[in-house]
């Protein structure tokens, strides 16, 4: 039964990843990135990679988003048409 | 030209389906991963180096010199991103 | 309202204050027992950055800068190539190659276990360059009043 919640998870992958690229409010982008880490990261624990999922987990859901929020913060928070 | 993007994009997916077809079955045990350093690394390193985690083992011990690389990146980043914040500023 | 008061939110506040002690026991845990679980001086270096960065939040970014001089940063950042290169002509002094860790003669221990003390001991070094590192840079990329020391 495991494959049918990694289907799901794949699914919602490639959907968060089509979402965070058409995102034009750049922090709703953000977000949506950093939950893509967190698939990303379960998907690497299902895979029998622990090491790579708390990687995945604590730099691209934690520190790259931090990073990028700084960043939006210090610009601008729309994207220009 | 938004078809010819589109037309690119096609091509590059198709190859890639297709080069995803030659790979191995996946888990597959005699895959070319598996059968070089792996056995190695799986039936000595806790000998060798005393860790359990083997992927520890093959990070800080077998392949020493790339995890150096890699703290000396990122002391470099860290420290010209610094530099740029903050003597930038004057 | 300023762009730094959005985090002095209460709620921000009081799931701040919760969880903080907690991050930093679980990044101490994923530091000390990588050689066992997984884990490693990566994970760890950020997880323990993660809570300094959201008790900063939460609480105050000057008062976190203060406390943390840019000299501090750098040297906290510097200490792990420098420990791993230390450990390296340790090694090459002990007869063996550059990181070949058994070979050094540490007292009534066997090679393996000098290994294993010896990689804990770089694991703790690249922590300590990623907390420090990773800290620096959101510290310094917040803006503010910062230090030109």
């Amino acid at each position: 039964m495991i494959w049918l919640l990694n289907i799901a998870l794949l699914i919602l992958l490639v959907a968060t990843a089509i979402a965070a690229v058409f995102s034009r409010d750049l922090l709703a982008a953000v977000i949506i990135l950093s939950v893509y880490s967190f698939i990303m990261a379960i998907l690497y624990t299902q895979l029998n990679a622990p090491d790579v999922g708390l990687t995945e987990a604590a730099v691209g859901a934690g520190a790259t988003t931090l990073l990028f929020i700084i960043a939006i913060r210090r610009t601008s928070r729309r994207e220009e048409e | 030209m938004k078809l010819i993007h589109l037309l690119v994009v096609f091509i590059i997916g198709a190859t890639l389906a297709l080069a995803v077809m030659g790979m191995p079955a996946f888990g597959s045990s005699t895959s070319p991963g598996y059968t070089h350093v792996a056995p190695y690394y799986l039936e000595n390193a806790q000998e060798e180096t005393g860790v359990n985690n083997i992927v520890t083992a093959i990070v800080v011990y077998y392949r020493g010199y790339d995890t150096f690389g890699e703290v000396t990146v990122i002391f470099t980043a860290g420290t010209a991103v610094m530099a740029l914040f903050v003597m930038g500023r004057d | 309202m300023k762009a730094e008061d959005i985090f002095k939110d209460l709620i921000v506040r009081t799931v701040a204050r919760l969880m903080v002690p907690f991050i930093l026991l679980f990044g101490l845990y994923v530091l000390l027992h990588g050689h066992a679980s997984p884990g490693g001086g990566f994970q760890a270096g950020v997880i323990i950055a993660a809570g300094f960065i959201l008790m900063s939040l939460a609480f105050n970014m000057d008062e976190l800068k203060r406390r943390v001089p840019l000299t501090f940063r750098l040297i906290t950042g510097s200490f792990g190539p420098i420990n791993y290169v230390v450990i390296g002509i340790a090694c090459i002094l002990s007869g063996g190659y550059f990181l070949q860790y058994g070979v050094v003669p540490l007292p009534s221990l066997a090679p393996a276990d000098v290994s294993a003390v010896l990689i804990s001991a770089v694991e703790i070094g690249i922590g300590i360059t990623v907390l420090g590192m990773v800290t620096g840079m959101i510290l310094s990329m917040t803006g503010g009043s910062d230090d030109h020391t």
